[in-house]
């Protein structure tokens, strides 16, 4: 019962959050459907990569059989332009708010499953192979299948498939309903005594086959699981931008969903949503200079202030992670806006002044606070004050600059458009060579972590946590 | 050149069973060819009168037959719980589905499997290390820990091989009196490899010797011991 009520409150305020989306410009809605679609991706695949083990690099493959066969029954069988399902229903006598979602729903529902057994498919033949020559498998399965589609004229062939606007069934609720029954799936599967067995089999396969575990079947389950996923997510994909092609959907896409499960985390479901989350809204970011000043500063503010633990100094953490904030929240404001503060410095908006300094504050007083004071948290204090009065120059006050740095910032403003994705590309590079082990280290956001942040909750002592962050 | 030739052994349910031979005499072979591991080229292999031979290692595990590995292989970034109780998966009921779904078949089943894998740890010494991630633990106990995790697939028939290896005296001795206390209040029969004499004359009922893949010689410890092509076999060896 109580689960019950928990699912339909989570429903409600999808909804709620869905309806209030709809006052976000087109922009802003657009990429919250992206980062939705990535979330499932990401997940499902750290399914297979992280907690199974298995080197996968034919998401994309998945994830284009499920926006095809979605797409070929909406269009051909759905009724929703000309004879079909909902029509049937409709005359069933069901309203017709209600046989237009269960039809996308049987849709969505055939579309991952289909992709499943896609899953089955890919997965037996490669099992036998490991690490690298898996990954080189499942690259070939990926372009096997989306060279098929494209030869197939029922889904477009050559030109891609295109869905009339009445299909654009995806939206802000639909997406975000299967972002929480992915991380929900996801999650019920590790905690379980399968998830165990799962994990098990990446630990050491032949330690698992000795205590009884089938790895052959675990590893096809992952598989299975992850494309199952990765079709839905497909599905979703092709209702909302209308119109697929397998350019789209090559080994390049299951590349940058690999990116955001490393960068995540391997192993994590939070560090997948969290990676997704970062890497679909950060090539947005990079359009204006002061996107990219921000992502520099978050980099930075990062890495210096957040690995310092002091260990009992709880205020001290609380104001680091909340300088980080900050420099998150400067980077959102700068996102939202869109806003480039251009030449008229004047013109700059005194929130992001204010939130530029707290960061800066907050970050190096969290340094100096007293506990283990020693030179290197000086001198990270010191580096945070440092940062802050740089970005503050650059973004509203660059006459304070020496002639050659305004020169730099003029021209990296100007052709910012080109080296966006040279940018992007160098801060993924950063980032993997100052935490390799990702985003979260392949640890888990749980209530468990939340209580203990709030201090209700032991902390791990030496031998209990995971040291491999 | 073969690892093991003309190799035949009979096992008495209940035994406590030593197998002896100097490094590379084809030990832990036999315990390989046992598990499915290995497939023999020719001969059989029976379990309870059922020939096993060509089955996968979990299937032969799901009959009974259980081990530990002579290079600790413990799953070492799992907890000593987790560690327990993914030994103790393969003869649950409950399907992905309730797992997914968290059906009240999937909360029982998960309670007993924790209760039985706590009282297991409890067992070995272990239970205060519960939350501990494997490879964090000391020496002794990532050993005791294998054999935790052994004995949690239910086993009729445990192999141990080189339990002892690289512990201490006191450690020893005390690992020699768990494996019979097992042995008696889990009603096994268990196969031992061992280098070292103290624990194969202590415990073992019946020894076995292996050299160069050959069987040289069958008997009681102290027979064993005294046999002159075991002692040739093993001369050039350290023995304790």
């Amino acid at each position: 019962m109580a689960r019950l009520a928990l699912l339909v409150l989570t429903a409600v305020i999808i909804g709620a959050l869905g309806k209030i989306s709809e006052f976000l410009p087109g922009y802003l809605q657009t990429q919250l459907i992206y980062i939705g679609i990535n979330i499932i991706l990401a997940v499902s695949l750290n399914l297979i990569n992280g907690f199974a083990g298995q080197f996968s690099l034919g998401h994309a493959g998945f994830m284009a059989i499920g926006g095809y066969m979605a797409a070929y029954l909406t269009v051909n069988y759905g009724g929703f332009t000309g004879p079909g399902a909902v029509s049937l229903l409709e005359r069933a006598g069901l309203p017709q708010a209600l046989a237009s979602p269960l039809v996308f729903l049987i849709a969505i529902l055939v579309a991952g499953l289909v992709a499943g057994f896609f899953g089955v498919l890919v997965g037996l033949p490669t099992l036998r192979l490991r690490g690298d020559y898996l990954a080189i498998a499942t690259l070939g399965f990926g372009e096997i299948i989306v060279h098929i589609i494209s030869q197939i004229e029922e889904l477009g062939g050559a030109r891609g498939f295109s869905l009339s606007s009445e299909l654009q069934l995806s939206s802000f609720f639909w997406v975000y309903a299967w972002v929480a029954l992915t991380i929900l799936m996801a999650r019920n599967l590790i905690c379980s005594s399968h998830g165990r067995a799962l994990i098990a089999v990446r630990e050491d396969e032949v330690a698992a086959e000795a205590m009884g575990i089938n790895t052959t079947r675990y590893k096809v389950i992952a598989f299975v699981m992850g494309a199952l996923l990765a079709g839905v997510a497909g599905a979703l994909y092709g209702h909302y931008t209308m119109y697929l092609h397998i350019d789209d959907l090559r080994f390049l896409r299951s590349i940058e969903i690999v990116v955001m499960v490393v960068l995540g985390g391997m192993g994590s479901i939070a560090g997948s949503v969290v990676a997704a989350v970062i890497l679909t809204l950060l090539p947005e970011l990079l359009r204006t200079f002061l996107g990219v000043a921000s992502a520099a500063y978050i980099l930075l503010i990062g890495a210096v202030v957040l690995p310092v633990r002091r260990p009992g100094h709880r205020l001290a953490y609380s104001l680091a992670v909340s300088s980080f904030a900050a420099a998150a929240l400067l980077g959102l404001a700068a996102f939202i806006t869109r806003a480039d503060v251009g030449e008229t410095m004047a013109a700059a908006p005194p929130l992001l002044l204010w939130i530029c300094a707290a960061a800066g504050l907050l970050a190096s007083s969290s340094m100096l606070l007293p506990g283990p004071r020693t030179r290197d948290a000086l001198s990270r204090s010191l580096l945070c004050l440092l940062a802050t009065a740089i970005m503050f120059m650059l973004l509203f006050r660059p006459q304070l600059l020496p002639g050659p740095v305004i020169e730099l910032r003029a021209w990296v403003s100007a052709k910012l458009p080109q080296l966006r994705m040279v940018i992007y590309a160098l801060l993924l590079v950063v980032l993997m060579i100052a935490r390799p082990q990702g985003l979260l280290g392949g640890h888990e956001i749980t209530w468990q972590s939340f209580r203990r942040l709030l201090g209700r909750a032991p902390t791990p002592t030496h031998g209990q946590e995971n040291t491999s962050s | 050149m073969t690892a093991l030739s003309s190799f035949s052994l009979e096992v008495e349910q209940g035994e406590l069973l030593g197998l002896i031979g100097p490094n590379g005499a084809g030990k832990t072979t036999v315990f390989n060819l046992v598990t499915g591991v290995y497939r023999p080229q020719s001969g059989a292999i029976l379990f309870s009168d059922r020939p096993i031979v060509g089955k996968p290692p979990h299937a032969i595990t799901a009959l009974g037959v259980a081990r530990t590995f002579q290079n600790i292989r413990l799953f070492s970034n799992l907890s000593v719980l987790d560690n327990v109780r993914v030994a103790s998966h393969h003869a649950c009921d409950q399907t992905l589905l309730d797992g997914i779904m968290r059906t009240r078949r999937f909360r029982k089943e998960e309670e007993e499997m924790l209760r039985d894998s706590l009282g297991l740890l409890q067992t070995l010494g272990l239970e205060h290390r519960k939350d501990y991630i494997a490879r964090n633990l000391p020496y002794g106990e990532q050993r005791r820990l294998e054999i935790a995790r052994a004995l949690a697939t239910g086993p009729r028939l445990l192999l141990l091989d080189e339990p002892t290896a690289g512990m201490t005296p006191v450690e020893t001795q005390a690992l020699m009196q768990l494996i019979q206390k097992v042995r008696d209040s889990f009603r096994l029969t268990i196969v031992l490899i061992e280098h070292d004499m103290r624990v194969v004359m202590g415990i073992c009922e019946r020894v076995v010797v292996l050299d160069y893949g050959v069987q040289i010689a069958e008997g009681t410890a102290q027979e064993v011991r005294n046999n002159p092509a075991v002692i040739e076999a093993y001369l050039g060896e350290a023995t304790t």
